[in-house]
């Protein structure tokens, strides 16, 4: 009797733990392609800024509105400080780190130009990122294929452990 | 065992200026302040900034720098602190600033002016872009309440009815002069508007009396605006020179409205060997000339009046 609570109490921590990795692991991925969305929409508004308005760097973060309160608030922190340190304290939590690496090497050079070269470095990020945002796009179904598979995997084990 | 050298205060004017620099030049110059003498710490003007070379802060004795306090930069100073400091002078945005950088300067908030000179790339025979600034020279707009002040009496004695010219060499304090003026004009009741190009009339509490600002605008379509637009009794604006200053003036008086200028000069026969300062004159435009002068060391101007009928003698 006492094996059967220990099997069952094991298999229920499985399934819990299991599900909660799976959950976060789902909407992670789908987060994390959103953001980088959100970082092209800002790159092209940061070209559009300095060609029609030559608006500052700290007027451009603070000018940008997204609905996600954590792009918001590294604008914010960006407009305060500089966007390569908002990006050191929290771009890794906001994006994967293929996208983190463009969005870093943009604000090493973000504002440190003239027009023409400023305009440049958006459009050259702004391709980079299209391309970042494909990859993510074609790898988000093979990621979830990988997660039903490691969800069945850890039913089986469950089953395994109750025989 | 040596006595320990006093250290200085630092002056309270000159406090909002060290937070326009990273720490590490900030530090260096708080310290150069602390150590020099008592009497150089008090009379800063400028903070000299050079990449390569020795920085040093300028001290004025009255008309030309008689002084300076050199800052220790050794192993500090790189040319990438450097860039950075150029870099946050121009808020993280060197676009922005690309008309200013063609003409020489960087335009900051609060009033200070930041001259700057590096590489010029030239288009058409005109500077397109300045490159590798390495010499920053930033001017601490200092507040001496009562600068104005035979000046200011005689424009009350006139009804407020009189045009004048404030002119002095560069460095006697012709800028702390009109600031003094917007002050006491605007304090006055009187509608007075001020075309601060490069931002350094607004400084020490200009700004906030009740003039109104045209701030970054050039001088003659800034004076031609404010005419238009801002109904003014007074147009205030600062280092007068060329042939469009001086028509946006005569169009000004031509409108009923008062300008008060300065202009670089030692002396009204120096004013009149500019052609469009002898035209104003001509014009009767200025009826008062004020030359200014400053004894070494002191705050306090001694002015040298020169009438209407006088100028309309010597401009003949």
């Amino acid at each position: 009797m006492n094996v059967y609570i220990y099997k069952a109490a094991g298999a229920a921590l499985l399934l819990i733990g299991g599900a909660i990795l799976l959950s976060q692991s789902a909407s992670d991925g789908t987060q994390k392609l959103a953001r980088a969305k959100e970082a092209l929409r800002l790159i092209r508004y940061t070209a559009e800024s300095i060609e029609y308005r030559r608006a500052t760097v700290p007027e451009i973060l603070m000018g940008f509105r997204t609905a996600d309160e954590l792009f918001q608030n590294l604008c914010r922190r960006a407009a305060a400080t500089s966007l390569t340190s908002a990006l050191a304290a929290c771009g890794s939590e906001l994006f994967d780190s293929g996208t983190l690496s463009i969005m870093e090497e943009f604000a090493a050079e973000l504002g440190r130009g003239y027009e023409k070269s400023q305009l440049e470095l958006c459009s050259i990020t702004s391709s980079r990122l299209k391309e970042r945002i494909e990859v993510l796009e074609k790898t988000l179904p093979e990621r979830r294929r990988l997660e039903r598979t490691i969800c069945l995997f850890i039913i089986l084990t469950v089953i395994i452990i109750l025989l | 065992m040596k006595d320990k050298q006093p250290k200085n205060q630092i002056p309270d004017y000159i406090k909002p200026a060290l937070q326009l620099f990273p720490d590490a030049v900030r530090l260096a110059i708080t310290d150069a302040i602390r150590r020099t003498s008592p009497q150089l710490a008090q009379n800063v003007t400028d903070i000299r900034l050079k990449r390569r070379g020795t920085s040093y802060l300028s001290v004025s004795c009255g008309e030309g720098f008689a002084d300076k306090i050199p800052i220790d930069f050794r192993g500090i100073m790189t040319d990438k602190l450097f860039a950075d400091l150029v870099f946050s002078l121009c808020d993280g945005s060197v676009y922005a600033c690309a008309d200013t950088l063609r003409e020489g300067y960087i335009d900051l908030s609060d009033g200070f002016r930041c001259g700057v000179c590096g590489r010029a790339s030239v288009k058409n025979g005109a500077i397109s872009e300045v490159h590798d600034i390495d010499s920053v020279c930033i001017r601490v707009p200092r507040a001496v309440p009562g600068a104005s002040g035979l000046v200011w009496e005689m424009l009350r004695d006139g009804g407020f009815r009189d045009s004048v010219l404030v002119y002095s060499p560069p460095g006697t304090g012709k800028t702390t002069l009109l600031r003094d003026l917007i002050i006491k004009l605007a304090g006055a009741g009187l509608p007075v508007s001020v075309i601060d190009s490069r931002g350094e009339l607004a400084a020490c509490g200009a700004y906030d009396s009740g003039a109104d600002f045209f701030r970054g605008y050039p001088k003659a379509e800034g004076m031609v605006s404010a005419v238009r637009s801002m109904s003014p009794l007074y147009i205030v604006c600062d280092e007068l020179g060329g042939r469009a200053d001086a028509e946006a003036v005569l169009y000004a008086r031509s409108c009923g409205v008062y300008t008060i200028a300065s202009a670089h000069g030692g002396s009204v026969d120096e004013l009149l060997l500019r052609p469009e300062l002898r035209d104003l004159i001509r014009a009767s435009v200025f009826s008062l000339i004020v030359g200014i002068r400053r004894a070494p060391g002191s705050r306090e101007f001694d002015f040298t009046v020169t009438r209407h009928n006088e100028l309309l003698k010597a401009a003949q």
